[in-house]
């Protein structure tokens, strides 16, 4: 499940990621990323109810963390990172495959 | 990671595996001691086994690990290869194939057979330690081939498509892990925008470096099997370093090597530096500049070697993007003769310069197109090993077959349609052909009977034989035996070669008891009759005493074939022109002289003749010259009454409809650059079928 949704003065958006995030979920999961990325100031991340996440999320979660962080926009993450998105995250080798500071502490897993 | 799993592209896979490892053993049977065919039977498991994991079948990896782990010891030498090891690896191959099957909707895989398979293994295992040590090993990984532990860098690459195979790199890297400690550096570099980004594509390379005691090919048992999907480089870091003469690398060189900088922002970089040792005295000019150099020939070797294994890459293409392949080339070939045929009318010199070109290039890409079709037939011979072994087992004789010719090519459709009629063949040559083995010593022949399986190009056909040395074909019986059975009145009349094809009439069958092998007289009927749907003929040569000889002539095409085109009325029939040895006129004269029999004289030889007129019941008054061609059928000259014969015809043969499916006198029809259909004649049936209504006349009157 992908849900965003935007506060009433259109500069903040939360995002709610949910489910698994996996590659038959990969193309709606594009297309959220991207209209996030046109709309909002301040953009608020919810991994908290993943239950399950693969290298197509991972890949496309990476490259819009790099073009928000070029956009200049405000990144905050609310709730917990799971452990299998913790666990994915190490084994893949994306463990602080950014060099910015991670603000929402996912690459790093570190909580906010 | 929940990634959608084509578990196709595993079963195939582990099918070509399963295929592979029996060949193998059959080997190792006769090379017990040859320890590359040991290992590639391991590596073939191996695969079996982390493939099946990654895809989800768990019953085959757990299955299959446990025949590796004993045949694990085969590969330390602390277990002898015997015949008992074989019989039960082989008894495995075949369990994991059932299960295979299972799980393509085929019945379940016997269980308790699988405990006895793992038994049987157990108890072959030296018993040191027993079962638990046995389990100990082999949660461990592929045996060490290096001492000490050292640290690897593993560069592995995915193709961008790995995901569409079903293939999820995480657990590779996971079973890396199993190997030692394992750092992991993903690589996105190459990642683009989002806007650009492919979900479905992999972007992601990786560096991982790995503290193991495995040796490398350990680690690259791990990528087995997607070595076609990947780029994988294994370097051996600590062993170099460990080099008395050897210091620990400069930042600039692990960069070079490592292809993060190229030599050339190297050399930028180490001018400065080497304009200084040279001024001071440290080095000369020379030696700065041969330092690059080498670094450089040995970077453009290594990308030689990269580029050569891309070269030799083999793509695995779905048979229907093949056949679909096949059928556009066969749409062109039907275009391509239309346009011939418009450019010839039209007279137009610039479009028939481009016609012919067509011509040309539609020439080659079909012959291309065909080619790519073309298998070995070797790997349908390897099948007939396992065959010839359990049926020597089951009906204690002893059996040795030999093959030559297994990379002669054949169509992909012919050979996977010739695996039954061989094996009817082969089973009867075995069962009624192969005396046992009292009986040949008795007879001063070797024990051994000789089963020698072959294939060759002849022509436009592949030529099959299946030759053994057995007891050979009773020409008297066989005579007997049809007479008793009602399918030969007694007063007829047969040559020997004729009673010999006896064998493959229905219903026909000499033997005194039925078998689990032979005797129930349907087996051979088959074969007749797939050969013949393949448009391939049968012969037999028997010598009684000594041997039979089957040989299968079998078209090498099936999907585009030579023919002649010959016309009828209005209409057009195509005769395979392999068949066909030559045309001749039948004049009013001759039909005078032949007294109302269809038949020609040609040069003295009284031919028999259908004409295709009367047999389809066509309308039209027959030419006053007719003509007859004729054609080699069942070793046999026949010739077939036409009013026109245009010629040559490249025939892209298509299936009839259902409404055809009683009209087995042809065999395909085919479009001519007009757009009329002509129909392909199956010469042998129909010469059958005239026979049967002339037989039936006859005895009717």
């Amino acid at each position: 499940m992908i849900d965003f949704s935007v506060d009433d003065t259109g500069s903040t958006g939360t995002l709610i990621l949910s489910g698994p995030l996996t590659i038959q979920h990969a193309l709606s999961l594009k297309e959220t990323l991207l209209k996030v990325g046109g709309d909002v100031k301040h953009l608020i991340l919810n991994l908290d109810q993943v239950s399950s996440l693969d290298l197509t999320a991972l890949q496309m979660l990476c490259a819009a963390h790099r073009e928000w962080v070029k956009k200049g926009k405000k990144l905050t993450r609310e709730g917990n990172v799971p452990d299998i998105v913790n666990r994915v995250v190490r084994e893949s080798g994306f463990t602080g495959c950014l060099e910015n500071d991670d603000v929402i502490g996912l690459w790093t897993g570190a909580s906010n | 990671m929940a990634v959608e799993i084509d578990t196709s592209a595993f079963t195939e896979e582990a099918y070509e595996l399963l295929s592979e490892l029996e060949d193998s053993l059959l080997e190792l049977e006769e090379r017990p001691t040859d320890i590359e065919l040991i290992s590639r039977v391991f590596r073939a498991m191996h695969t079996i086994k982390g493939s099946g994991a990654m895809f989800g079948f768990d019953e085959v990896a757990k299955f299959t690990h446990e025949v590796e782990t004993v045949f694990d010891m085969a590969r330390s030498g602390t277990l002898p290869v015997t015949k008992a090891l074989i019989d039960l690896t082989l008894a495995a191959r075949d369990q994991i194939r059932s299960i295979l099957d299972a799980s393509r909707g085929g019945p379940p895989a016997d269980q308790d057979n699988a405990n006895r398979i793992i038994s049987g293994l157990r108890a072959l295992a030296p018993q040191k330690g027993g079962a638990a040590a046995t389990e100990t090993k082999a949660a461990a990984a592929p045996k060490a081939d290096a001492e000490g532990p050292h640290v690897y860098r593993v560069r592995f690459e995915p193709k961008p498509e790995i995901f569409s195979s079903g293939t999820n790199p995480l657990l590779l890297l996971n079973e890396l892990r199993d190997m030692g400690q394992c750092r992991v550096v993903a690589i996105t570099n190459t990642l683009p925008s989002l806007e650009e980004l492919d979900p479905e594509r992999c972007y992601t390379h990786w560096e991982i470096f790995l503290t193991t005691t495995q040796g490398e090919n350990a680690i690259r048992d791990v990528f087995i099997f997607v070595e076609d999907d990947c780029t994988l480089n294994v370097r051996l870091l600590t062993r170099e370093e460990e080099q008395e003469d050897a210091e620990p690398k400069k930042l600039g060189e692990i960069l070079l090597e490592r292809g993060d900088i190229n030599e050339e922002a190297l050399g930028k970089a180490l001018t400065p530096l080497g304009d200084r040792l040279v001024n001071a005295g440290v080095v000369s000019a020379d030696k700065v500049r041969a330092a690059l150099t080498e670094q450089r020939v040995v970077q453009e070797q290594k990308q030689q070697q990269t580029k050569a294994a891309e070269v030799d890459a083999v793509v695995r293409v779905p048979s229907t993007k093949l056949d679909k392949l096949v059928n556009l080339v066969g749409e062109l070939v039907t275009v391509q003769a239309r346009l011939n045929q418009i450019s010839g009318r039209l007279n137009n010199q610039h479009l028939q310069l481009v016609a012919e070109e067509i011509e040309r290039l539609t020439g080659e890409l079909r012959d291309n197109t065909m080619s790519i079709r073309m298998l070995a037939i070797g790997s349908t011979f390897n099948k007939f090993k396992r065959l010839v072994r359990d049926l020597s087992t089951e009906l204690g004789k002893q059996m040795e077959l030999t093959t030559a010719g297994a990379d002669t090519e054949l169509d992909k459709t012919v050979i996977d349609q010739l695996n039954d009629p061989l094996v009817h063949i082969i089973r009867n040559s075995i069962d009624h052909g192969i005396e046992k083995p009292e009986v040949r010593k008795a007879i001063g022949k070797p024990l051994v009977g000789q089963i020698h399986l072959s294939a060759v190009h002849s022509g436009t056909s592949v030529l099959i034989q299946v030759k053994d040395d057995g007891k050979g074909l009773d020409a008297q019986l066989l005579r007997r035996k049809a007479v008793e059975k009602g399918l030969l009145s007694p007063d007829a009349v047969l040559t020997d070669q004729e009673a010999f094809m006896l064998i493959f009439g229905a219903g026909f069958s000499t033997a005194e008891k039925i078998t689990n092998v032979s005797g129930r007289g349907v087996g051979m009927d088959v074969v007749r009759k797939s050969i013949e749907s393949l448009r391939g003929t049968i012969d037999v040569q028997s010598e009684l005493g000594k041997g039979t000889t089957i040989t299968l002539k079998l078209p090498l095409t099936l999907a585009i074939i030579e023919g002649l085109l010959v016309g009828v009325n209005h209409d057009y029939f195509v005769l395979p022109l392999a068949a066909v040895e030559e045309c001749v006129e039948l004049s009013p004269k001759d039909i005078a002289n032949s007294h109302g029999r269809r038949i020609v004289n040609v040069r003295g030889e009284i031919v028999p003749f259908i004409r295709i007129r009367e047999r389809f019941a066509m309308d039209g008054e027959r030419p006053i010259i007719e003509q007859i061609v004729i054609a080699n059928v069942d070793g046999r000259r026949v010739g077939f009454g036409v009013d026109t014969v245009v010629g040559q015809h490249q025939t892209v043969i298509k299936n009839l409809g259902g409404s055809f499916q009683y009209s087995d006198e042809f065999s395909g029809a085919t479009i001519l650059g007009d757009g009329t259909v002509a129909l392909l004649l199956d010469l042998a049936r129909m010469v059958r079928y005239v026979e049967m209504q002339e037989t039936k006349e006859t005895g009717g009157a």
